[in-house]
């Protein structure tokens, strides 16, 4: 018997709170990767890592802005962007906009004695407020989820 | 006392003999939002209430009240 819609954005829903965790997770470790070489970030290596950063970056704002599944039918994409999910995203944006402030507030601070370049200010801060905006939206979806 | 939205979603729910997922299917959300509504963990807009009252045949007052 064929999927409904709401089964097919009910399976789907589950399996993006999943990918988002992993995606989030993998995020924050090719930052720390980035960081422990800095001495890199003139060369080749360096750069592909700064694209990699800047693609991934895109990629999550994007799937989080959107929901994801764009290849997905409007009826089963308006279905994993119902009111519950638009509600915890909204949430996620409000924690990843804190993040970002309290980032650079201690960037700041770091900087009146340790020189911070412009450019890693803003990974620093951008990378942390997508972190922070997208574990707190697979946090909240999973735990829907579950109780589900 | 903080005020918060209490329902009778799942008793009215289940008088109709529908689950979650049928009940979803008839307002165009998903059965995670039914079920957070039911456990009062997500508080539905007014369109949203509207809706659920309209497929469960129950006036919106009587879905759901203010508890204080």
């Amino acid at each position: 018997m064929a999927e409904t819609s709401n089964q097919i954005a009910e399976r789907l829903s589950g399996k993006r709170a999943r990918v988002l965790f992993v995606l989030t997770i993998v995020f924050l470790s090719q930052q720390a990767s980035y960081f422990s070489s800095r001495h890199d970030a003139a060369s080749a290596v360096g750069h592909f890592k700064i694209a990699a950063w800047l693609v991934l970056s895109i990629v999550l704002l994007a799937m989080l802005a959107t929901g994801g599944a764009w290849l997905r039918s409007a009826e089963v994409r308006a279905l994993l962007n119902d009111e519950t999910t638009r509600e915890h995203r909204k949430t996620g944006f409000v924690n990843g906009f804190w993040a970002a402030c309290v980032t650079a507030i201690v960037i700041y601070a770091v900087d009146l004695f340790e020189p911070v370049s412009g450019r890693d200010t803003v990974h620093i801060i951008l990378t942390m407020a997508i972190a922070v905006a997208m574990l707190t939206f697979a946090r909240l979806e999973r735990h829907a989820l579950r109780d589900a | 006392m903080p005020e918060r939205l209490a329902n009778s979603l799942k008793d009215h729910r289940g008088q109709l003999g529908l689950t979650q997922a049928e009940l979803a299917e008839r307002v165009g959300v998903t059965r995670k939002t039914i079920n957070t509504v039911e456990n009062g963990v997500f508080t539905p807009s007014a369109l949203l209430a509207i809706k659920l009252a309209e497929a469960l045949s129950v006036p919106v007052e009587k879905l759901f009240w203010i508890e204080r």
